[in-house]
């Protein structure tokens, strides 16, 4: 089966092929906006107009993902995200449907973050089969989402937390641009975090005591600590850029010591199987190997999968792996009934 | 909806500038601002927008929270940093509102970009109630009869 996996639900316009054959899977490419050559095309197009111009690249992204196979399957995201940019790839696969007579997979995003880990993934605690089992849970944690999810099987979820306001991806951003730091903020914090104390500042870790049970996260009160945290320095007289790899280690550590803790509690409560994680933060490395440490203290009978990096961050190879899925079932939508879904949750 | 418990809590101050006249409001907690965007709502219409500007932290979203509550909005209202724009329909209009139209123009370098993604339509559409973050960015879609919020921690407006 050849599924063609359309992504565009924000920044990304995104397509990607994948062959699944005797239940193995072959990815054949993989592609995004920023690797077709389409800004050279419009010369005088503003670069950061054009990464959202899906209607410019939306075509060309998917001519190259596809080369001259025509696929079996179309899979796209349809929400959540930004409605006008989710349009196109909607639109566009729902006219290609029609005109090669192929059915529609309507994939949500975050069930394409989750999917990435289908692509084999690291693996600890390994069982004798190094397949996913259920039930499953799942943290994503990129720039736009932070949510854990409990998945029982294929197609099967149930979200059972969110953050109340910015996502763990933002906070870090937001952060670094506190700072005085550049963009993306995950790195340049991590980096600098390496060298730093992460007890020497007091920074608090919400929705976090015994007493909340909740599976929910804030950080947006993490990044108003770091803000006066550095006023209150500098009011002081005692800022000074040396303080930096403390900041950002303090800061650190309280966004990963709630992720981690709520995943490893949920874990237990749930009595899962296996964890998996999704979305760009994955590359944090305090993230990765304190979640291993905590879930195999824990919960030591349990799987913990880490996708590749280069499906962690958005992209269609994780959309084209979703609909493989739900293709197996034959659950299609029909042209006519596709359409966004901005707020669609999981 | 559902809020956040905060360990420690700065004081604010929302200014808001409108038709010409500035009022300053000081905010000494977080109840303080929830009254405030529920008493602001009263006085809004379809068609109004609302260009909320002041720095990280100050309170921008947060107040956004509490004004979608008072619009009778049950989801929760999470960052649109990243998604720039989400459309929140009302459980019912309140004075002729039926949708919240929630922008954040904090990634965006210019007009341009807020028009690419069509958020132009919602700018003084009749039925929506627009809330804008970030609003210097996209200066050139703000229409002239724009409320102007600042928000700022402590008194330095």
């Amino acid at each position: 089966m050849n599924i063609l996996g359309i992504e565009s639900s924000c920044d990304e316009t995104a397509a990607a092929l994948l062959e699944v054959k005797g239940g193995k899977f072959f990815l054949h490419s993989n592609n995004d906006a920023s690797q077709v050559a389409i800004h050279a095309r419009y010369g005088g197009v503003v670069p950061e107009v054009a990464a959202r111009n899906h209607i410019l690249s939306v075509i060309p992204v998917i001519q190259k993902a596809l080369g001259r196979i025509k696929p079996d399957v179309i899979a796209v995201t349809s929400g959540p995200g930004l409605v006008t940019s989710l349009s196109v790839g909607v639109q566009t696969a729902r006219t290609l449907s029609v005109l090669w007579g192929v059915p529609l997979v309507a994939v949500n995003h975050l069930e394409g973050h989750l999917y990435a880990n289908w692509f084999s993934t690291t693996t600890y605690n390994l069982q004798p089969t190094t397949s996913i089992q259920f039930p499953a849970l799942v943290l994503i944690v990129s720039g736009g989402h932070t949510e854990l999810v409990l998945m029982k099987d294929h197609g099967k979820y149930k979200k059972i937390g969110q953050t109340l306001d910015d996502a763990a991806g933002e906070a870090f951003d937001k952060v670094a641009k506190m700072l005085g730091l550049e963009y993306p903020g995950g790195p340049v914090i991590s980096r600098l975090a390496e060298n730093g104390n992460p007890k020497r500042f007091d920074v608090p870790r919400a929705l976090f005591n015994d007493r909340e049970r909740t599976y929910d996260f804030s950080f947006s009160g993490v990044k108003t600590s770091v803000l006066y945290c550095v006023r209150d320095l500098k009011n002081a007289k005692k800022y000074s850029k040396r303080l930096l790899p403390d900041l950002c280690a303090s800061f650190q550590q309280a966004v990963v010591d709630v992720l981690v803790a709520k995943t490893a509690r949920a874990a237990k409560e749930h009595k899962v199987k296996s964890v998996l994680l999704g979305g760009g933060v994955v590359a944090n490395l305090l993230l990765r190997s304190q979640m291993k440490t905590v879930l195999e203290h824990d919960v030591p009978d349990v799987n913990f999968h880490i996708p590749q990096l280069k499906f962690c961050t958005d992209n269609a190879a994780m959309i084209a792996m979703a609909g493989y899925f739900h293709a197996k079932k034959k659950e299609y939508t029909p042209w006519q009934k596709l359409d966004v879904r901005g707020g669609w949750e999981l | 909806m559902k809020k956040a418990n905060y360990t420690s809590e700065t004081v604010r101050t929302i200014t808001v500038k409108d038709a010409g006249m500035t009022e300053r409001y000081v905010m000494k907690s977080i109840d303080d601002t929830n009254r405030f965007a529920k008493k602001l709502v009263k006085e809004l219409q379809g068609g109004d927008v609302l260009a909320l500007s002041g720095n990280l932290g100050s309170g921008k979203t947060t107040f956004s929270q509490f004004l979608a509550k008072a619009l009778g909005i049950k989801d929760q209202i999470t960052s649109p940093t990243f998604v720039l724009m989400k459309i929140y329909v009302l459980p019912s209009p309140i004075n002729s509102i039926t949708q919240l139209c929630h922008i954040d123009a904090y990634r965006m370098g210019s007009s341009v970009e807020l028009e690419t993604i069509g958020g132009h339509e919602y700018i003084e559409a009749p039925d929506t109630l627009t809330v804008i973050e970030w609003p210097e960015r996209v200066q050139g879609l703000i229409p002239q009869n724009a409320i102007w919020i600042s928000f700022a921690l402590d008194d330095t407006v």
